[in-house]
């Protein structure tokens, strides 16, 4: 979506027509669910993550203001309510829950290396490879968005994305 | 739509199913503007009746109320009109502008949302919204220096448009063996510090190219060059073309050489997006030496180099041309274009 369009579904969301959120969430549901089960693990949590996201950006829609780079601005609010909520739940539940797969596969076996899936082949990832990987492809950002949203140095953000890909090029091989 | 590799697009589809569809679970929880003083609270019980899941809300609404109790105290005195101008203001509003106020400050994250509610009734909205006024001019301002290289990566066209046009109009003309062109994410000018032998895991004979980055013409919005500047060190990755003398290889870049180079980005290396045959030079008297498959480039005044003289790269594989002209990089650029929109990207 490019950024007039986004300005203009913003407008129609003040206007309360609800069509402005319909296109930003045909567009960016993917994007936004993803970014916040890279941080909760879970998958009912980020479902509740990601509705409570497009609910509040119904509501706070007047705040958004055009030609910030709407990608970054949504991505770094999503994943704050997900840091939020994933502190909260430490601080609720102190045993910590074993991560959950995307799509419900069981972690990575050295042993089917061969036909390793895409999904077990993230699981060799470390969690800041896997987060600067979500955001690279499916937020679109730039190496320099992601560098600023992490607090990271850019070329930290560039060098760990590219070892990342080469990783899961080199296991799925 | 941006081209993504095969990693990429195959990492896209899989988290693009893996997103369940929310909308019916999030419209039921929308409510007009104007009556979100209690919208909030109905969310909650909403979601709680049809998923039968706790969502955690009533303890955000605590922070939130807090912060937005904090921060209309700090508006009140700021600003006693605001409560006229600002009806639809909620807690969650509060909150979600804080997401945004962290953005705006460099993405520090807070520590609860209550913390990052805090810093939006700091800055007020209206500071937020400066904040990120400055962010994006700063964000706007290329990360590669040079107003032309901001212009070419932004996607305008050239001040002149003629190698826009020449891009497009000729790509009739050389649509089959210039595509490739579509796969361009870098395109600069390079000198060549070093050239050595290597091997790729596929076991066919590479060359390893220590390159100095001269100029920056084109980039693409691309996942891999992005970190590219003017001055960078790159490594480029070409196939050589088997002959056991690294020297003798017809299609090498020389060390020392100058030249222009379309670089696409495959299994993560940066690569000649025409990897078998010789690059662009730039020789001494400032002419642009390249090969048949630009025909799209070809020009009256374009002189032709004998196959295997001296000038002519010692291209086995046909005529290699010269253009002395300023507009050469333009029409470089214009084609690579031309073919990317073409190709629907």
């Amino acid at each position: 979506m490019t950024e007039q369009l986004f300005t203009e579904s913003i407008s129609q969301i003040c206007k309360n027509e609800k069509e402005g959120l319909r296109r930003i969430y045909e567009d960016y549901n993917p994007m936004i669910y993803s970014a916040v089960w890279e941080i909760v693990r879970n998958r009912e949590d980020a479902e509740d993550l990601t509705s409570e996201f497009f609910i509040r950006l119904w509501n706070a829609a007047d705040t958004y203001r055009s030609g910030r780079g709407h990608r970054a601005w949504m991505l770094t609010i999503a994943r704050n309510m997900a840091l939020d909520h994933l502190r909260k739940r430490r601080r609720e539940e102190p045993v910590e829950e074993l991560p959950e797969d995307p799509q419900g596969q069981k972690a990575f076996d050295e042993g089917v290396v061969n036909a390793v899936s895409l999904a077990q082949a993230l699981q060799t990832l470390k969690e800041d490879e896997r987060e600067i990987v979500n955001l690279k492809i499916m937020g679109e950002l730039t190496f320099r968005e992601i560098a600023r949203m992490l607090g990271k140095p850019q070329g930290t953000v560039a060098w760990c994305y590219r070892t990342a890909i080469r990783k899961l090029r080199e296991v799925r091989l | 739509m941006k081209r993504k590799n095969g990693i990429e697009r195959e990492y896209r589809e899989m988290m693009t199913q893996a997103a369940p569809d929310l909308w019916e679970r999030i419209e039921s929880g929308l409510e007009d503007h104007a009556e979100t003083g209690g919208a909030e609270s109905s969310h909650a019980e909403t979601d709680r009746k049809e998923t039968g899941r706790i969502l955690h809300l009533p303890r955000r609404r605590m922070y939130g109320a807090a912060a937005a109790v904090a921060a209309v105290l700090v508006i009140l005195v700021a600003a006693p009109g605001f409560l006229e101008m600002n009806k639809t203001g909620s807690s969650s509003t509060a909150r979600f502008a804080a997401g945004g106020a962290a953005y705006d400050m460099g993405a520090t994250v807070p520590e609860t949302t209550a913390a990052a509610a805090e810093m939006a009734a700091e800055g007020g909205m209206d500071g937020a919204a400066a904040a990120g006024g400055a962010i994006a001019a700063e964000m706007a301002e290329d990360e590669y220096g040079e107003a032309a290289t901001q212009q070419y990566r932004s996607g305008d066209l050239p001040e002149s448009n003629e190698g826009q046009n020449a891009g497009s109009a000729s790509l009739s003309a050389g649509q089959y063996i210039e595509t490739d062109l579509k796969d361009t994410r870098l395109l600069c000018q390079v000198t060549i510090e070093k050239a050595s032998d290597s091997e790729k895991a596929d076991g066919r004979p590479h060359i390893r190219y220590e390159a100095r980055v001269d100029d920056i013409f084109y980039m693409s919005e691309d996942t891999d060059t992005e970190a590219v500047e003017k001055g960078d060190s790159i490594i480029i990755e070409a196939a050589a073309d088997g002959t056991e003398d690294l020297q003798q290889d017809s299609f090498m870049m020389k060390e020392g050489g100058v030249y222009i180079v379309p670089l696409t980005v495959r299994d993560g290396a940066l690569e000649p997006v025409f990897p078998d045959e010789p690059q662009i030079e730039i020789k001494e008297d400032g002419g642009y030496l390249f090969p048949d498959r630009y025909v799209s480039l070809q020009d009256e005044e374009t002189a032709v180099m004998q196959d295997g003289s001296d000038e002519g790269q010692g291209n086995p594989d046909g005529q290699v041309h010269i253009r002395k002209d300023e507009r050469f990089i333009t029409d470089l650029v214009g084609l690579i274009k031309a073919y990317t929109a073409s190709s629907g990207d």
